[in-house]
């Protein structure tokens, strides 16, 4: 068969289609990294509250799961959000430093002054709100959406990930940092107040 | 194909046919070596040198899950990358000089490094848990190796690949089919079609048939509706066309891979509709959904194809045959008399018809599997119905009697009829 694929293929030289091989492979995990890197090396900072929870992870090694104020957003009026949606978390920083959930939408809104736009995706559409003890308040009412932005997970050396957990979550701080389109990757990690752990961009 | 089994039942042939006096001993020692030359011993060296390969991507593996700190970020890359490039340069190697068994083993633990990298990437950027976009980079990457280096253990890990990600994002959807799913699977498929290995076939078509058990959606898994079964049984029935067609023209080989699967389909189906006929509120008509109609259509042309078409019409008339009774099944349920006795006969007679028209096939293509599926299917079928007596107990008698002179009837005729069907090969012009 002329056209079968191993015929066409056979046309190219092996040692050109070893090397294209290589090169290409490589360059995806290349390009991965570089995605990762822009974003912390461009995105603005926000000053994120946590709450981790340490599973282990058999392929990635050890790591951390933080969850968020602002994984609990209160969506308004705001009606029809579906599961797997992807959504824009617009993030205002409070008083205290920390940024808040503001407002949620479909399409990417106009930057403000003083705000960062996040971009999320949707992972229930009837999340309880945390209050400021920490405890949770189901008590429903208005409508709130769990949404998760992809820093949820965070790797630690082995067995550190347990020491992370065991610290009383008030004392974690997250800074992430988020690219102007919305992608956030975390920055760095500080417990009570201190910088424990930061990510350089390579 | 050379197998190890074929070669055995070869050598005891062999010595059957010295014996009787057909062959000279040194005829047969001929052939003996002639079969083992091609079976290849080179076959022991390339596959230590995969097992080893494995055992370097194991390492690999366990280096990710360490976590090393120590090693600065940039480093960890850059071995990853030279790992990469050494074992494709070793396949590279290996194939110039002539081992292409130990260049496919190379290839596929240089896609298994280049897995455990995205891995690592993962691990040392945060990434989001989202193993289905790692599938997907993992399954592009495999397909580039399966396509430039010829190798089928990197278009196998392709096809498990493309599944696991398009599994991953129909499950997350919880939606209708994934169409992303063509777009990887048709040039994994095209590269397969020109390949032999076995693993890859078998590969290709249960991806398929993972895919179109998606079709549905997934909103019909949640509460089980019997239009399920009916479409997984016309799929079952196409795929067995499919296969036997494949089979009987002799290409392509991948399609022969459906047959097997597809009786496997079949057979199960089959038998969970005869237990429906057993219990009163299981043979209520159930609701055909669009698809059904659609899968329908696909099998009952596929099935009149191989009537038309196949060259073996010993073999393709009564497989055609039975699978058109089988697809008749359903509709017997559709129209609402299988709740009461006449439905329920026609159905097991249904059944049992194609059960033998499966082994008639099987006997008269010297199909091993469609023998063994139809004497399955056959032996199930009448240990239900014995089991549970539909009718009266000498209703039972009775079909079991009419079945059985139909069978030896057939059986008396049989060679008559094999004659009509199949010509001697003097007579066919080809």
């Amino acid at each position: 068969m002329r056209l079968s694929a191993d015929a066409l293929a056979g046309k190219v030289p092996l040692a050109w289609r070893a090397f294209a091989t290589v090169v290409l492979l490589s360059l995806a995990l290349l390009a991965l990294v570089q995605q990762r890197a822009s974003i912390l090396q461009t995105g603005a900072e926000v000053r994120l509250r946590t709450v981790p929870v340490d599973p282990r992870d058999l392929f990635r090694g050890d790591y951390v799961v933080f969850a968020y104020e602002i994984g609990t957003v209160d969506a308004g009026n705001a009606s029809g959000f579906r599961r797997g949606e992807q959504v824009y978390v617009t993030l205002k920083p409070g008083p205290d430093g920390f940024v808040r959930a503001e407002s949620v939408s479909r399409e990417k809104p106009a930057p403000v002054a003083g705000a960062t736009v996040i971009a999320g995706r949707v992972t229930s559409t009837s999340a309880c709100a945390r209050a400021e003890d920490g405890r949770l308040d189901c008590s429903g009412g208005r409508r709130r959406l769990g949404v998760s932005y992809g820093i949820e997970s965070y790797f630690v050396p082995q067995g550190q990930g347990v020491a992370i957990e065991r610290t009383e979550k008030a004392r974690i701080e997250v800074v992430a940092a988020v690219s102007p389109s919305g992608d956030a990757a975390i920055k760095r990690l500080l417990i009570d107040g201190k910088p424990v752990h930061s990510e350089p961009p390579y | 194909m050379l197998t190890g089994s074929y070669r055995k039942r070869l050598d005891a042939d062999l010595t059957r046919w010295v014996g009787a006096g057909y062959l000279e001993t040194q005829a047969a020692d001929a052939i003996r070596r002639d079969v083992a030359r091609e079976d290849g011993g080179f076959r022991l060296p390339a596959l230590l040198g995969l097992f080893g390969g494995l055992l370097i991507a194991a390492s690999v593996a366990a280096f990710v899950a360490a976590n090393w700190e120590a090693i600065p970020r940039l480093t960890k890359l850059g071995l990853i990358v030279a790992g990469i490039a050494a074992t494709f340069a070793l396949a590279w190697r290996l194939q110039k000089s002539g081992s292409s068994g130990g260049a496919e083993a190379a290839s596929t633990c240089g896609v298994l490094i280049y897995g455990a990298g995205l891995a690592l990437v993962g691990q040392m950027y945060h990434l989001p848990q989202d193993w289905p976009g790692g599938a997907l980079l993992l399954a592009l990457g495999a397909l580039v190796a399966g396509l430039l280096m010829r190798s089928n253990g990197a278009l196998a890990i392709a096809f498990v690949a493309i599944v696991a990600w398009s599994g991953g994002r129909w499950s997350e959807a919880e939606a209708g089919p994934h169409p992303g799913f063509l777009v990887l699977y048709l040039p994994a498929l095209w590269i397969a079609l020109s390949r032999q290995n076995r693993m890859v076939h078998h590969l290709a078509v249960l991806a398929a048939a993972f895919w179109l058990g998606t079709l549905p959606g997934h909103w019909y898994f949640g509460s089980f509706n019997y239009g399920l079964l009916a479409y997984g049984l016309a799929v079952s029935a196409a795929f067995v066309a499919m296969g036997a067609l494949a089979l009987d023209r002799g290409q392509p080989a991948l399609l022969t891979a459906c047959l097997p699967w597809g009786l496997m389909g079949f057979v199960v189906a089959l038998n969970v509709e005869l237990f429906r006929i057993l219990e009163a509120p299981e043979s209520q008509a159930g609701r055909a959904f669009p698809l059904v109609f659609q899968a329908y259509a696909v099998a009952a042309l596929l099935v009149l194809l191989l009537a038309a078409i196949a060259r073996e019409r010993r073999f393709a008339w009564p497989l055609a045959a039975g699978l058109a009774c089988a697809l008749l099944v359903p509709a017997v349920f559709w129209s609402g008399v299988a709740a009461g006795i006449v439905g329920k006969v026609a159905v097991a007679s249904l059944i049992l018809l194609s059960a033998m028209a499966l082994v008639v096939a099987g006997g008269a293509g010297g199909v091993r599997r469609l023998l063994l599926a139809g004497s399955l299917l056959f032996g199930v079928a009448i240990l239900v119905l014995l089991w549970r007596t539909i009718g009266t107990l000498l209703d039972q008698s009775l079909f079991f009697l009419v079945a059985g002179v139909v069978l030896i009837a057939v059986a008396a005729g049989a060679r008559r009829l094999f004659a009509l069907l199949n010509p001697p090969p003097a007579r066919e012009a080809m």
